[in-house]
């Protein structure tokens, strides 16, 4: 079924909607949520809320790319799931190590900004991504939206583990120079 | 902001970056075979994702010392104009001595000042001059590039937590690299000074051979025969570096470590010249 067949049952509000969601991007989705959690059971439980969320947000919406709007929402949900485990000292797998890298962007990594928006951020990063190479752009987003590990990031763009970290190394660098640049609060 | 935030606002890229992302096909996945060259290379690849601590056995001591690396005795590596007395020729690893693998090249220490001193290089690596990681050996020991030299793969930093960063020299493999590439010259203008078993080239003669020589890739099909190379070429770099090559004198190739460079008409020249 395509995904305008999928989003179409949204609409409907038929329940085979999640069924055939799942169908075909279960394994997607379980991806990403393992990606951040590393916990079979805690993994499956966002992909269930994510549907949830799917069937919540559709109608009114239509995504037109709906693998990623999927995609956006489990990540979501299995982000504060980590967040939770993390302060319940619960598991965490490689997520703090993919932060700790993060914070390589950052002059002050441990500063909580109350006044952070979320979407403006991903509108400037936008910007960001548009300044770099497809090779570049998709080692980027391997690794810090799908929260790929280094191996499969490397064997995704066919690069060997040290190239990839070489260069996530200095996109990192540049990250942090083009957010100054856009006078984003680090 | 903190990282965790920063996390959030990569959540909110446009899905087109994420289709990308997924829809994404190396031009490499289809790559030719292998080609297994010798044992040094099987072994570096079977170690690639981390430090190969064992002796490099195979390879004569000897000849394992093409750069001025010291490895091991500090007192053998003492600077000397006297080719019988160049120490850093004869200069034996220690048995123990760990070797750091990154994209295919075995990296050694090096801390003795006069190694240091006689590769233009300081006595310690200060930590402004750590560059970019180009590999991650464990959680707290990364391979570096060393700024000055940024661009010259022959020599890295070693970087480790609680450790002061220390230099790392080039110590085999790198079959993709030219000459020229891996230890950073091009032209005759990039070069100090050549000897051949310690007789300076002219400037006419080096400028003759320095682009044929940085050019010079290894060939990869060359099955050495049991002769020991008893030429040696030393090249000093204008960017400090210093290392050198081997020769058996009616061969037609230059060894550098486990690697043997095709390079006929360089030898013919510097034969010719010495005679």
């Amino acid at each position: 079924m395509d995904d305008s067949q999928i989003i179409a049952l949204y609409w409907e509000r038929s329940e085979d909607a999640i069924a055939q969601t799942d169908q075909k991007y279960g394994a997607y989705c379980r991806k990403i949520s393992m990606n951040i959690l590393h916990n079979t059971e805690d993994a499956e439980e966002c992909v269930s809320d994510a549907y949830l969320g799917v069937w919540n947000a559709i109608p009114p919406q239509r995504p037109t790319i709906f693998s990623a709007f999927l995609g956006k929402i489990t990540r979501n949900i299995s982000l504060h799931r980590w967040q939770k485990n993390r302060a319940a000292k619960r598991g965490g797998g490689d997520t703090g190590i993919l932060l700790s890298e993060l914070e390589e962007c950052l002059s002050s990594p441990e500063s909580f900004d109350d006044s952070f928006d979320a979407r403006a951020l991903g509108g400037i990063l936008n910007g960001f991504l548009d300044t770099l190479t497809l090779e570049q752009r998709v080692l980027f987003v391997r690794r810090y939206w799908y929260a790929d590990p280094i191996e499969a990031v490397a064997e995704k763009t066919g690069m060997s583990i040290s190239k990839a970290t070489s260069m996530l190394f200095r996109l990192r660098k540049r990250l942090r120079i083009y957010l100054e640049k856009e006078g984003v609060s680090l | 902001m903190n990282s965790y935030q920063l996390m959030e606002g990569i959540g909110e890229i446009d899905s087109r970056f994420l289709q990308e992302a997924d829809d994404y096909q190396n031009k490499s996945t289809h790559r030719a075979p292998i080609r297994w060259l010798s044992l040094a290379a099987c072994l570096a690849i079977a170690v690639s994702a981390g430090v190969l601590y064992t002796k490099w056995s195979g390879i004569p001591a000897e000849n394992n010392s093409a750069m001025t690396a010291d490895m091991a005795a500090p007192d053998d590596n003492a600077v000397s104009q006297n080719a019988a007395e160049a120490a850093p020729f004869s200069a034996k690893m220690a048995d123990d001595a760990p070797l750091y693998l990154a994209d295919g090249i075995a990296y050694a220490l090096v801390s003795t000042p006069a190694v240091l001193e006689q590769n233009g290089l300081p006595d310690t690596v200060s930590e402004d001059a750590v560059g970019e990681v180009i590999a991650v050996l464990d959680d707290d020991i990364k391979i570096c590039t060393y700024l000055p030299l940024e661009d010259v793969p022959a020599i890295r930093v070693l970087s480790k937590t609680d450790m002061q960063p220390q230099f790392l020299f080039y110590q085999g493999q790198a079959t993709e690299y030219s000459l020229g590439t891996l230890y950073g010259f091009s032209a005759a203008e990039d070069i100090d000074q050549i000897s051949v078993n310690d007789q300076p080239l002219s400037t006419e003669d080096i400028a003759q051979i320095a682009e044929s020589l940085a050019e010079l890739k290894p060939d990869l099909a060359f099955t050495p025969e049991e002769t020991t190379p008893d030429n040696i070429i030393q090249i000093r770099l204008q960017n400090g570096l210093t290392f050198q090559l081997s020769f058996a004198e009616f061969g037609t190739v230059l060894k550098l470590f486990d690697l043997y460079y095709p390079a006929e008409d360089i030898l013919a020249t510097l034969l010719h010249e010495s005679e």
